[in-house]
């Protein structure tokens, strides 16, 4: 089997800064539905910019998508559920950052 | 284990009932997941769960899987004349990142959680391509198949987020040869990480991700930015909190300090009767604006108050006096 070597320079990177991915890049990179995306959005689970008629996530809410929509279909979990527990990771995330390496 | 029993991942009989794999992944979640296992292996635990789970739950995934074996299945396998990958050319592929600070997997959350959707994915197209490949070569129609989104975690320390760095990534990837087949490729990626990078955020390299097929345009590389945070430095988003220490008669007399930060060395001014724990906010002195954000985050710095040692005569009468200038001062009363 033979293989390959491949050697690149990447000199233009895109910083995805505010709120910058579409609805169907968060619906893509989370493998759900846009339809999934605009529920959430309703029930206030993920929150958008509207710009010329479509709806923009920052990167730190595709994480979001990613977790909920992860955690939904792993426990087969409510939306609200979902988002809860989302939130919980997140605190106990932060608060262990906090936390100096010698006392964990 | 190079290639896990999806069942004994679970702990469960081959012939489970769905309900009976679902309790034991939820059990067995609680116990492995990051956040809350001491385990010290749970991150590649709660992976292997992950990854068992999103087979044995799907109807169909785990009939296909019951039918290939679970050995044939890590090869890429989905049915008994489906496409089959060399044994261990997977191993590591999720991301496997070059360079000081690169991360490996992360926890079980985030990107993480892709591994076996992103298997199934990439062999599933695989095989989809070489079908597609065959079509074409025998003049039947042919649809094109846009490659698939790759994702990575980079970890930059501060002064990099302030002033930039390059960062070389190796991937484990694949691309189609002129036969159709899907052959290894190890990638390596020179990267110039620009100025201003946020805790948290995503970079996007267009086209960077996995090769499409039959026309269809190459996906994009992700990359999740963490800024490593060292001893009492925090950072959010763009602004960064950093521990100061001021000595007791800086504190209560104030005065002018220099700190060496990221930003470069500042002189600070610490008000009259500052106590420990009170933070000094310097606008703009963050992790600079990027590009495409004009805002720069502020700088805080967290006055903690470093009490020197009474070792000579002098020093000790000096507390002395000073205990007696306080009469009714009682720290525990606070």
């Amino acid at each position: 089997m033979s293989s390959f070597h491949t050697n690149l320079v990447v000199e233009h990177v895109q910083v995805i800064d505010g709120e910058m991915l579409h609805a169907d890049d968060i619906a893509r990179i989370c493998c759900v539905t846009t339809h999934w995306v605009h529920t959430r959005i309703e029930q206030e689970i993920l929150h958008a910019v509207m710009r010329d008629g479509s709806y923009y996530f920052s990167s730190q809410m595709l994480f979001r998508a990613k977790q909920v929509a992860s955690i939904e279909h792993q426990y087969d979990a409510d939306p609200q559920l979902a988002a809860l527990v989302a939130d919980l990771i997140d605190e106990v995330r932060s608060l262990r950052s906090q936390v100096p390496h010698q006392s964990r | 284990m190079k290639f896990p029993d999806y069942y004994a991942t679970l702990g469960v009989e081959k012939m489970a009932t769905a309900e009976e794999l679902k309790k034991a992944f939820r059990r067995l979640a609680r116990k492995y997941h990051p956040d809350i296992s001491k385990e010290p292996d749970a991150a590649e635990r709660m992976t292997a769960l992950n990854e068992a789970n999103n087979v044995l739950s799907d109807p169909e995934k785990r009939k296909a899987y019951d039918q290939v074996g679970h050995q044939a299945w890590a090869q890429g396998a989905r049915s008994a004349d489906d496409v089959r990958p060399p044994p261990g050319w997977n191993q590591g592929y999720e991301r496997s990142a070059g360079g000081s600070g690169a991360s490996g997997a992360s926890g079980g959350s985030g990107f993480s959680q892709d591994h076996s959707e992103f298997f199934e994915e990439m062999f599933g197209r695989a095989a989809q391509q070489r079908s597609n490949y065959r079509s074409n070569q025998s003049g039947q129609s042919s649809q094109a198949f846009n490659g698939e989104d790759q994702h990575v975690e980079i970890t930059l320390d501060l002064e990099q987020a302030y002033h930039g760095s390059e960062r070389t990534l190796q991937l484990n990837s694949y691309k189609i040869d002129a036969q159709g087949q899907a052959v290894p490729e190890m990638r390596t990626l020179n990267v110039k990480i620009p100025v201003g990078v946020a805790q948290g955020q995503l970079i996007r390299l267009t086209g960077q991700g996995s090769p499409g097929f039959g026309g269809g345009k190459a996906g994009d590389l992700f990359m999740k930015v963490n800024i490593s945070q060292t001893e009492g430095v925090r950072v959010a988003s763009r602004d960064v909190t950093m521990p100061v220490f001021v000595s007791p008669w800086e504190a209560a007399l104030g005065g002018e300090v220099d700190v060496k930060t990221p930003a470069g060395l500042l002189t600070v001014t610490v008000p009259v009767g500052s106590v420990a724990g009170r933070k000094l906010r310097l606008r703009g002195k963050g992790i600079p604006a990027s590009q495409t954000n004009g805002t720069a985050g502020d700088l805080y710095f967290e006055l903690n108050i470093a009490v020197p040692s009474a070792v000579t005569e002098q020093q000790k009468q000096a507390w002395h006096a000073l205990s007696q200038a306080y009469p009714g001062f009682e720290p525990r009363a606070r």
